[in-house]
C-alpha cells in the first residue's frame, strides 16, 4: 500500500486525472450528440443503446488513453533515472505492481464515470427502462478487465523502453485491430486484445436494413472468454513482472 | 538552408521506429478492411467504393491523426531530451526553417502513408475481384487526404513543441478525431482540422465534399497549416531556452 | 583491518566484451576509498554491481559483512546510499517531495529531510521544481538522497559533476567528514584526481576492468619517484659535470641525491663558475603516476 501511495505521490502536477477526464469527457459528449435526437422507440431501450455505443467507443479510446496514461507512469522513471535508486530501496517487483495498480484506479474510475454519464443521460431524457444494473455490473467488470490486461501489456512496453513511441503505437494499433476486428468472427476477435471490448459487451445491435430499424438486445455474458483474457491477464502479469524484476539497470 | 534543415530532419529519425508505424497501420486497415468487405459483401454493394470506406473510415478519424500525433511528439521529444534544445536555438538556423522543416518531413510521412494506401487498395481491389476501373477519384482521395494529413501534422506539431510530455498530443489528438468526427457529421468538418483527413479522403463513400467543397476545402487545409505555423515561429522567437 | 565492501574474482562480462574482470576490491571500514579510472574503465559497472543493479557474470560480493545475494540484497542496501551516474530525481516534484519518497521507502523519520537538506544546503528551495535546479543543485539533491537516514556505506559515482568550484571545496569536506562525524565508509570515484588526493585515504585504479593498484593513498604517494631540478646560469657546461644530468625546458633533472651528495654538487658547480640560481625537489603528481598506471593513451 505504501508503494500504491508513493505512486499518487509522484503524480502530483502530473494529471494524470486530466487525461482521463478528458478523454472519458469526450466519450460523454459523443454520447449526449448520438442522442440528440431521440424518439420514443430509442428512450426505450436508451440504457442498452449507450452501452452499446460506450463499447465501440472505447474499443477506439480506451487503448489510446491506457497507452498514455501507462506511459506517462512509466516515463517519470526514465525521465528522473529513478530506477537506478528505487532497486535499491524497495524490490523492483513492488514497483511493478504498484505501478499497474495506480493505472487500474484510474481506469475504473474512467468505465464508472462512463456508467455515471449513462446514469444521467438515462434520468435526464427519461429512459423508458428500469435502471439495468446487472447489466452495468457486466459492463464495469468487462470493460475493466480489457483495460487491465492492454493496461499491464503497455506497461510491460513502457518500463522496458525509454523510447515511449513503442508503448504509444501499440496502444494505437492495438486499438486499431481491436475496431476493425469487431466486425470479424468471434474466433479472430479472441485473438485481439482490444477486440474483448466488443466480445465480454452483453449487448448486442441488430440491424434491419429494410426496414432501417436497429433494435439493441441483451445476449448471454460469454463466461469462457471472460476466463481465456483474465487467464492470459495472470500469465502474462507473472512473465511481465518476472522480467522486469530481473532486469538490470 | 531548409533543404538542410529537412535533410537534418530526416537523418535524426534514423533508426526510429517511426517508419514501421506509418507503414503498418495502412497495411492492417487494408488488409483487415478489405476481409472485412469480402464478409460483408451482400450489403456493401459499392464494389470500389465500399471497399474503400472500409479501408479508411477508422483510420481517417481516429487512428492516422493519432499516428501523426505521436510522428510530430517523437520529433519534437528527440529536442526535448538532452539539453538539445541549446543546440538548436544557437544554430544559424532561423525559427521559420525549424518548424517548417519538421513540417515537411511530417507531411512527406503522410504523403507517403497516402500512397501506400492507395496502392494497397487498388492490389486489394484486384485480389477481391472488384469489376470495372479503379474510381478516378482515388488520386484526389489521396492528395486532398495528404493536404488535410499537413494540417492535422502542423497543429499536432506545435503542441508537441509546447508541451514537453511524449504522450498528451497524442491523446489531444484521438480526442479531436472524436471531435472531428461529430463535427463532420454535424456538416461542420471545414472548421476542424480533425475532419479534414476524413471529408477529404470520403472516407464515408457517399461524399463528405461536393465539387464546390473543394476550393473551402483547401482554404481550410491552408489556415489550420499556417495559423499553428505563424504561431510556433513567433512561440520560437518569443521562448526561452 | 575490518573491509566494508570485499569482492572476489568480481566479473561482467556483455558478449564477448569484458567490462570488469576478476576485481578483488577491499574497501576498509570508515575510510574514504578512492576509485579511479579513465572513462570506460569499469568504475559504475563495478559500483552497480555492488549495489545490485547489475548482475555479476561471476564472482561474490561482501557488503557490511553480508554475503550478498538476491534474497538479502535489499535489507544490505537499506544501510548503503548512493548516487550512480548523474542524479536521480521527478523533475516535477520539489526537492522537499523528492526525499520524502526516499524517506517513506526506506522507514525515516520525518526530520530526516530538513537534516539532509541543510547538509547539501537546499533547504531553502521552497516550491521549486527539481527540473529548474541548476545542475549543481540537481547533484546536491542527489547527495541528499544519498545521506537520507545516515547509511553505513556510501557509494558515491563522481559527486563533484557539476559543482562549481565553492561547491567541489563543500562536498569534498563534507565527505572527509563522514567517516569522523557519522562513522562512514564512503567509496567515491571521480575523475579530478586532485580530488581524491585530497579526500582519499585508500585509492584503487581500475584500468580497462582490472584493478591495477589497491592501497593507501600514501603507498601511491610512495611510488612517485623523486628528483632533483636545478637551473643554473650555464646549464650546458653544468650539464658536462654532472654526468647524471638531463637537460629539459631550461633545467637539469638529476636523480635523488643524498644531502651529502647535493652539497657536493653545488660546491662543484661553485668552484668551476657556475652559479645555481634554483635547486628544487620534485615528486611525480598523483595525475602523473594515475596515467602511467592506466597508459597514457586511456587517458585521451
Amino acid at each position: 500500500m505504501n508503494m500504491l501511495r508513493l505512486e499518487f505521490y509522484k503524480a502530483r502536477r502530473k494529471h494524470y486525472w486530466l487525461i482521463v477526464a478528458a478523454m472519458s469527457g469526450m466519450q460523454a459528449l459523443w454520447l449526449i450528440w448520438a442522442f440528440r435526437r431521440i424518439d420514443a422507440r430509442d428512450l426505450v431501450q436508451g440504457y442498452l443503446e449507450s452501452l452499446y455505443q460506450f463499447t465501440m467507443l472505447n474499443s477506439i479510446v480506451l487503448p489510446v488513453m491506457t497507452a498514455v496514461l501507462v506511459s506517462r507512469l512509466c516515463d517519470i522513471e526514465h525521465k528522473g533515472s529513478a530506477l537506478k535508486v528505487l532497486f535499491t530501496m524497495q524490490p523492483s517487483g513492488t514497483l511493478f505492481d504498484a505501478k499497474f495498480l495506480c493505472a487500474g484506479i484510474h481506469l475504473a474510475a474512467a468505465v464508472g464515470f462512463q456508467i455515471a454519464v449513462i446514469l444521467l443521460m438515462g434520468h435526464v431524457k427519461g429512459f423508458g427502462s428500469p435502471t439495468p444494473t446487472a447489466d452495468f455490473v457486466l459492463y464495469f467488470g468487462s470493460q475493466l478487465l480489457c483495460s487491465l490486461f492492454l493496461a499491464l501489456f503497455l506497461q510491460i512496453l513502457a518500463l522496458r523502453h525509454v523510447n515511449q513511441f513503442i508503448p504509444l503505437a501499440a496502444g494505437l494499433i492495438t486499438g486499431f485491430l481491436g475496431l476493425m476486428a469487431m466486425f470479424f468472427p468471434a474466433w479472430v476477435m479472441r485473438l485481439v486484445p482490444s477486440a474483448y471490448y466488443g466480445l465480454l459487451s452483453t449487448v448486442h445491435m441488430d440491424w434491419d436494413r429494410a426496414a432501417g430499424i436497429v433494435t439493441y438486445y441483451r445476449a448471454p455474458f460469454p463466461v469462457a472468454d471472460c476466463a481465456l483474457l483474465t487467464a492470459a491477464l495472470v500469465i502474462l502479469y507473472w512473465f511481465g513482472r518476472k522480467s522486469f524484476v530481473k532486469r538490470e539497470v | 538552408m531548409l533543404f538542410t534543415v529537412v535533410k537534418i530532419e530526416i537523418l535524426k529519425l534514423r533508426r526510429a521506429p517511426v517508419w514501421i508505424a506509418f507503414f503498418t497501420l495502412p497495411l492492417l486497415a487494408a488488409v483487415m478492411g478489405t476481409f472485412n468487405y469480402l464478409q460483408n459483401i451482400s450489403i456493401l454493394t459499392k464494389e470500389w467504393y465500399s471497399l474503400w470506406t472500409q479501408h479508411t473510415i477508422f483510420s481517417s478519424f481516429f487512428f492516422l491523426p493519432s499516428l501523426i500525433g505521436v510522428l510530430c511528439a517523437y520529433q519534437w521529444r528527440l529536442e526535448h531530451r538532452e539539453n538539445n534544445w541549446n543546440s538548436l536555438m544557437t544554430l544559424p538556423v532561423s525559427a521559420q526553417s525549424i518548424f517548417t522543416g519538421k513540417l515537411i518531413v511530417s507531411a512527406g510521412l503522410v504523403l507517403l502513408t497516402q500512397t501506400l494506401t492507395g496502392a494497397l487498395f487498388i492490389a486489394c481491389g484486384k485480389y477481391a475481384g472488384l469489376p470495372g476501373a479503379v474510381p478516378s477519384d482515388l488520386p484526389r482521395w489521396l492528395l486532398l487526404g495528404a493536404c488535410a494529413g499537413l494540417s492535422i501534422a502542423s497543429v499536432q506539431l506545435a503542441l508537441s513543441m509546447i508541451v514537453k510530455s511524449f504522450a498528451i498530443p497524442v491523446g489531444i489528438a484521438l480526442m479531436g478525431g472524436i471531435l472531428g468526427l461529430v463535427m463532420a457529421s454535424s456538416g461542420w468538418g471545414l472548421f476542424c482540422p480533425y475532419s479534414l483527413l476524413a471529408l477529404g479522403m470520403n472516407a464515408n463513400g457517399s461524399g463528405y465534399l461536393t465539387a464546390g467543397d473543394t476550393l473551402p476545402f483547401f482554404v481550410s487545409c491552408a489556415v489550420f497549416t499556417l495559423l499553428p505555423t505563424l504561431f510556433a515561429v513567433w512561440w520560437l522567437k518569443k521562448k526561452d531556452v | 583491518m575490518d573491509y566494508c565492501i570485499t569482492t572476489d574474482r568480481l566479473t561482467k562480462r556483455y558478449g564477448q566484451e569484458v567490462s570488469v574482470n576478476r576485481i578483488g576490491l577491499a574497501v576498509p571500514i570508515g575510510t574514504v576509498y578512492g576509485f579511479l579510472g579513465p572513462n570506460g574503465a569499469g568504475k559504475t559497472t563495478t559500483m552497480k554491481m555492488l549495489l545490485g543493479l547489475v548482475h555479476p557474470t561471476e564472482g561474490d560480493i561482501c557488503v557490511l559483512g553480508q554475503n550478498v545475494n538476491e534474497k538479502n540484497r535489499l535489507s544490505v542496501l537499506r544501510n548503503v546510499g548512493s548516487l550512480i551516474d548523474s542524479p536521480s530525481y521527478y523533475g516535477h516534484l520539489t526537492a522537499r517531495e523528492n526525499l520524502e519518497i526516499v524517506r517513506s521507502l526506506r522507514g525515516l523519520p520525518k526530520g530526516e529531510i530538513d537534516a539532509a537538506l541543510d547538509t547539501v544546503r537546499l533547504t531553502g528551495t521552497g516550491n521549486k521544481q527539481a527540473s529548474k535546479f541548476s545542475l549543481g543543485m540537481k547533484q546536491r539533491l542527489g547527495i541528499a538522497a544519498a545521506l537520507m537516514g545516515r547509511p553505513k556505506l556510501m557509494i558515491l559515482d563522481e559527486p563533484t559533476n557539476g559543482l562549481d568550484p565553492a561547491g567541489i571545496q563543500e562536498m569534498r569536506e563534507l565527505i572527509k567528514s563522514l567517516p569522523a562525524q557519522y562513522g562512514m565508509t564512503v567509496m567515491v570515484s571521480s575523475h579530478l584526481l586532485s580530488e581524491i588526493g585530497q579526500i582519499a585515504d585508500h585509492v584503487g585504479i581500475i584500468r580497462k576492468g582490472e584493478l591495477v593498484f589497491q592501497d593507501t593513498l600514501a603507498s601511491l604517494h610512495a611510488k612517485s619517484s623523486r628528483h632533483l631540478a636545478l637551473r643554473t646560469s650555464d646549464n650546458e657546461r653544468a650539464a658536462t659535470l654532472l654526468p647524471n644530468s638531463k637537460g629539459t625546458d631550461g633545467w637539469l633533472t638529476l636523480p635523488q641525491l643524498t644531502d651529502e651528495q647535493a652539497a657536493e654538487a653545488s660546491l662543484l658547480l661553485a668552484q668551476n663558475g657556475i652559479g645555481i640560481m634554483r635547486m628544487e625537489q620534485r615528486e611525480k603528481s598523483l595525475e602523473d603516476i594515475f596515467l602511467e598506471m592506466t597508459g597514457t593513451e586511456a587517458a585521451l
